[in-house]
């Protein structure tokens, strides 16, 4: 039996039976694993990103040091690790002196990342793999600047005396969020005992760093979790960097959706080229069970004919999908650091799965139907068409539905297409009715070439529906993803923003807002980017939180104006044009996040302590906080003053170019009470980052792109038989060439317009779930999207109807009716 | 199997299918209440004019379908009384069928259209078997064509090869020479009746043509869904 389905696969093959359904298969194959081998490459990548930001792969924070016993357990594991602790101590310099933050760092700091080094203060720095050596500190350019120290000084922390060997530039952990105030240092921590700067009591912060394999990670972190107390915190690299925690969460999700288009495509073009074959076969079957072949021994038959077609595909998709990969990556040699050479099993998994799967769902029922085709069949000419199965349709669908879940492992994606496709049938079933009857109205007053092709349309209704419902499909997919794509590109240029600031600036009274601005102009440094934000510290008094975090005292800020980048998802923003008077009761904006972990709700009365004074206001907004963006962002935003202007301190933002980084030593001196943090370094990770996805995505995308139009290809092969003989017959009957092109043109334009149209009203639907839902932006409408996609639908459709139908009405029609 | 049934027979038959138009008063009445019956080794020919049911009854005697009402029996079995595994198999061993319209695969060349009953029923010698019935109906130089590219008085000499290379003690025939011209329809008939003789093969065909009606041993016609045995022409 096995060699009958091989010798009438072959024969199937020669004839080019077989050869549309082994491209969509290698197709599907390939796509689905080079998209997720390369997703797996991105996300490989930007955990390595990810990991330099805190210097390792997990980190545990503590306030005691690590216990021997865990470090033995991680040494057993083979993983990597290091030590910092991390406090607060006086420097003496022979000119000065500084508190400043230190962190005492173990020999194999930093596992992840690179530390940068300089020879003076604010210089651009070179990469090296190591900290400090006993007997040397490597201070700051902030450190440096306030001691007036230079390179091969000798400084004091607390009872030991170390030397200035390097000029720290950054260290990869260096900034999580605001905390570094202070100046900081980093030395050795076989140095830590001798300083006596840290006594019992003191406060220190541990960190213990690890590196390696995440089932070791993962292994080792389970062991120590129950032996855990309260202040022992651990920290994955996501967790490291809020704002780069947001976009590496946006470009997963995005490589994820990405690769279920890709498999509900490959999906899509699987079952469309299955169908004709299916449709193909049914002579074939007739014939078969004449000759005396039982049912089962046909089921059989093509059970082994699809395994042996399934083997053959890939045999040939998954080294081709390989090659693809490392073309890619190869591209792309700048931008994605290749992590391993050794590629990851998973994806060949899921794209020979997706493959095989589909091939099991599309093909197989109306492949196992056809043994049931009565043999009297073969008495007439045989019905080549067959109604599309609903139940057959249901079985492929609920398959692309479980493999997507199986990529994405998210019931959002999943559910988000399958209401896609919902709202894509539920139009359609609309649309195409009324615009056929449309056709019927219109008809009499049309040339002859679109007459015929409208009535076409309308005489093969269900079938054109079918086609719509593809055509719209793709459509649907590729619009979404590219408009997908838009808005997140857009989200993260705004990080790439030249102008970005990347210096924020503390501690600025009122009266040195002018001094500032005479000394950076003094400077030569660019002053029109500077902005300046009133800063008050306050504590929440009334109501009373129970979460301990509420009782700290919080940087608040008010202003007349919404910030920028701010938006309300609750209340309303205060009337910005009114004059604000004491009289007027004062308001105060929360962070809406904020406001839901400590429960605090609209119109609820708090009370702040300012400097000693109860101010009373009403919480009158909620507002949403774009935390990927570089600006100062603040829990608290009053509707006026707290403090008096003369006594009011501000905060400043501004950017500094990196050839003027030089004059920042200066301008602290001239500005010795003005404290301030570098956020440039981060920044510049962050950019780097964005590009790397940016790319990504954008290639991503592209082969995306690729497979839809390769299913749009299918469904226009997939009716191409029955047109063929139609325009035969027409030609045959008389009508001239151009006729039958303008009937060609008509029937495959219009079925564009259509599923253009279907295409974009469910595209924007897809599209707001996903922004909404999946990568909590703010929604938005997309107009040009409406127009836009009925006429694209109309041209690529009307475009490669034409050109694959272009042989009907260039070969002779007896050898079409021939071949019939 | 037992001999008290019939080789080759029709008892009651009718055949009603439903006009999908229409109500039940409209049901198409294509044969109604045909009996007959054809013992082994014998040449029977069915005549009608087109559309009187005749290749609808052909199919049903050889199994390809099953009658709205009575019984039909095939090399002793009854075939309503069997699946469509048992009707499969059944044909496999007793039937071969050369139709109307030839129903060769387009896939296939001629010679692998000849092979395919062969291959079905597991011969060894297939390829060699197939050539020698393709030498039988003139076409041996043209094994490697294909379908659309024969003519179709050439593609119907296949089919027939096909239906040869079965070497089924039953052999229907819809037609056989329909499209044939005098010369090479009068070759084809030597041969069927040769098959006939050599193998006592029972042969079952519809024909217009009188000539070859005469030669059949019976002769039964088929008009307004009723049979009836003609005994001279
Ligand atoms: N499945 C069917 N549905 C409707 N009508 C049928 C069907 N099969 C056959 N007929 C009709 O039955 C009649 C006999 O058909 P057929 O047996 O092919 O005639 P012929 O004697 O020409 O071979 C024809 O009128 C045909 O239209
Ligand atoms: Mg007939």
């Amino acid at each position: 039996m096995f060699k009958l389905a091989a010798r009438l696969a072959w024969r199937d093959w020669r004839g080019g039976e077989l050869s549309l359904l082994f491209v969509a298969l290698i197709l599907a194959i390939t796509s689905v694993t080079s998209i997720s081998l390369f997703t797996h490459q991105v996300k490989q990548s930007m955990v390595a990103q990810g990991a330099d930001l805190i210097a390792a792969n997990l980190r545990l924070n503590s306030s005691q040091p690590v216990p021997a016993l865990w470090a033995e357990q991680a040494r057993t594991l083979s993983l990597q690790q290091a030590q910092i602790s991390q406090f607060q101590a006086m420097i003496f310099a022979d000119q000065g002196m500084q508190l400043a933050r230190i962190k005492a760092v173990s020999e194999n700091y930093p596992l992840r990342g690179e530390i940068t080094v300089g020879q003076a203060a604010f210089d651009l720095g070179t990469a090296i793999q190591n900290g400090p050596k006993q007997g040397e500190i490597w201070p700051d350019s902030r450190l440096l600047a306030s001691l007036n120290a230079a390179l091969n000084d000798t400084i004091d922390v607390g009872k030991l005396s170390l030397k200035i060997s390097q000029i720290l530039i950054t260290s990869p952990d260096q900034a999580s969020g605001f905390s570094g105030f202070a100046p900081s240092a980093i030395m050795h921590l076989s140095d830590l005992e001798a300083t006596q700067a840290v006594q019992t009591g003191s406060r220190v912060t541990h960190r213990w760093l690890l590196a390696g394999p995440t089932p070791a990670l993962v292994n080792l972190k389970e062991n120590i979790n129950p032996l855990l107390t309260n202040g022992e915190k651990w920290q994955s690299p996501a967790e490291g960097n809020a704002n780069m925690a947001a976009t590496l969460d946006k470009a997963e999700q995005f490589l994820l959706l990405a690769g279920s288009l890709a498999v509900v495509l490959a999906g899509v073009a699987l079952s469309l080229s299955a169908r004709r074959y299916s449709l193909r076969q049914a002579k074939h079957v007739a014939l078969l069970k004449c000759l005396g072949l039982k049912p089962k021994q046909l089921r059989l038959l093509y059970l082994s004919q699809m395994i042996l077609l399934a083997l053959l595909a890939l045999a040939i998709s998954l080294p081709l999908a390989w090659g693809l990969y490392q073309g890619l990556l190869l591209l792309l040699v700048d931008y994605i650091q290749a992590t391993s050479i050794l590629p990851p099993l998973e994806p060949f998994i899921l794209g020979a799965g997706t493959g095989t799967l589909c091939l099991l769902a599309f093909v197989l029922p109306p492949m196992l139907a056809l043994a049931k085709v009565a043999p009297a069949e073969v008495l007439r000419q045989s019905s080549s068409q067959s109604k599309a199965n609903i139940g057959h349709l249901a079985i492929g669908f609920s398959a692309v539905i479980a493999l997507v879940y199986w990529h994405s492992q998210s019931i959002l994606i999943s559910s988000a297409l399958i209401v896609g496709v919902i709202i894509i049938l539920t139009l359609l079933a609309l649309l195409a009715n009324l615009l056929i009857k449309l056709g019927n109205k219109l008809r009499p007053h049309l040339g002859q070439g679109a007459k015929i092709g409208l009535a076409n349309l309308a005489r093969r209704k269900n079938q054109n529906s079918l086609q719509v419902a593809i055509f719209g499909l793709a459509l649907m997919l590729l619009f979404s993803l590219i408009s997908v794509r838009s808005f997140l590109i857009d989200d993260w240029q705004q990080q790439l923003k030249q102008d970005t600031p990347n210096l924020f600036l503390f501690n600025i009274y009122q009266q040195e807002r002018d001094s500032l601005i005479d000394s950076m102009e003094q400077q030569g440094l660019a002053t029109k980017a500077l902005k300046f934000f009133p800063i008050a510290r306050a504590r929440l008094t009334e109501p009373k939180l129970e979460d301990p975090r509420g009782d700290r005292e919080l940087n608040l800020t008010w202003s007349q104006a919404l910030p920028a980048g701010n938006s309300i998802s609750a209340g309303q923003w205060w009337d910005s044009t009114n004059e604000n008077t004491s009289a007027s009761p004062l308001e105060v904006s929360v962070e809406l996040d904020y406001a839901q972990r400590m429960g605090l709700t609209l119109g609820q009365n708090l009370t702040f302590n300012v400097a000693g004074i109860q101010h009373r206001a009403i919480l009158s907004n909620l507002r949403k906080v774009d935390w990927s963006s570089m600006q100062p962002n603040f829990f608290f935003v009053f509707s006026r003053p707290l403090v008096e202007a003369n006594s009011a301190s501000y905060m400043a933002s501004v950017y500094i170019a990196p050839q003027d980084r030089s004059k920042l030593g200066p301008l602290l001196r001239q500005q010795p009470t003005i404290s301030m943090i570098d956020v440039d370094d981060i920044l510049q990770q962050v950019q780097r980052i964005v590009a790397q996805l940016s790319l990504a995505v954008e290639s991503i995308l592209v082969m995306v792109l690729g497979a839809g139009v390769l299913v749009l290809v299918a469904s226009i092969q997939a009716s191409i038989d029955e047109r063929r003989h139609e325009s035969a017959i027409l030609r045959t009957l008389g009508a001239s060439k151009s006729l039958i092109r303008s009937i060609l043109l008509v029937e495959y334009a219009s079925l564009g317009f259509v599923a253009g149209l279907i295409a974009g009203v469910s595209a924007e639907a897809l599209v707001a779930v996903l922004q909404n839902q999946l990568f909590q932006m703010p929604l938005q409408f997309h107009w040009p999207l409406w127009v836009l996609t009925p006429f694209t639908g109309m041209l690529i459709i009307g475009a490669c109807g034409w050109w694959f139908n272009r042989t009907v009405v260039t070969a002779p029609p007896l050898r079409t009716l021939r071949q019939a | 199997m037992s001999l008290s049934t019939p080789f080759l027979a029709a008892q009651n038959v009718s055949q009603i299918v439903a006009n999908p138009q229409a109500t039940q008063a409209n049901d198409l009445h294509i044969l109604q209440d045909v009996n007959f019956t054809i013992e082994a080794g014998q040449s029977v020919a069915i005549v009608g004019a087109s559309g009187s049911g005749k290749t609808t009854l052909l199919g049903m005697m050889a199994g390809l379908d099953s009658p709205s009402h009575g019984q039909l029996f095939l090399a002793h079995k009854d075939l309503t009384q069997l699946d469509e595994e048992g009707r499969a198999e059944l044909r496999k061993h007793h039937v071969s069928f050369i139709f109307q319209n030839f129903q060769l695969l387009p896939s296939l060349t001629a010679l692998e259209n000849i092979m395919l009953p062969l291959e079905v029923k597991g011969s060894s010698d297939a390829t060699a078997l197939a050539e020698k019935y393709l030498d039988h109906v003139g076409l041996a130089q043209r094994g490697h064509h294909y379908p659309n590219q024969l003519s179709g008085g050439e593609q119907q000499r296949v089919a027939i090869a096909r239906a040869f290379a079965a070497q089924a003690p039953i052999l229907f025939a819809d037609e056989p020479t329909g499209n044939l011209d005098t010369e090479t329809g009068h070759n084809i008939i030597e041969l069927l009746f040769e098959l006939n003789q050599q193998h006592q093969t029972t042969l079952v065909l519809v024909t217009h043509d009188l000539q070859l009606a005469q030669r059949c041993q019976r002769r039964l016609s088929l008009s307004a869904g009723q049979l009836t045995e003609l005994t001279n022409v």
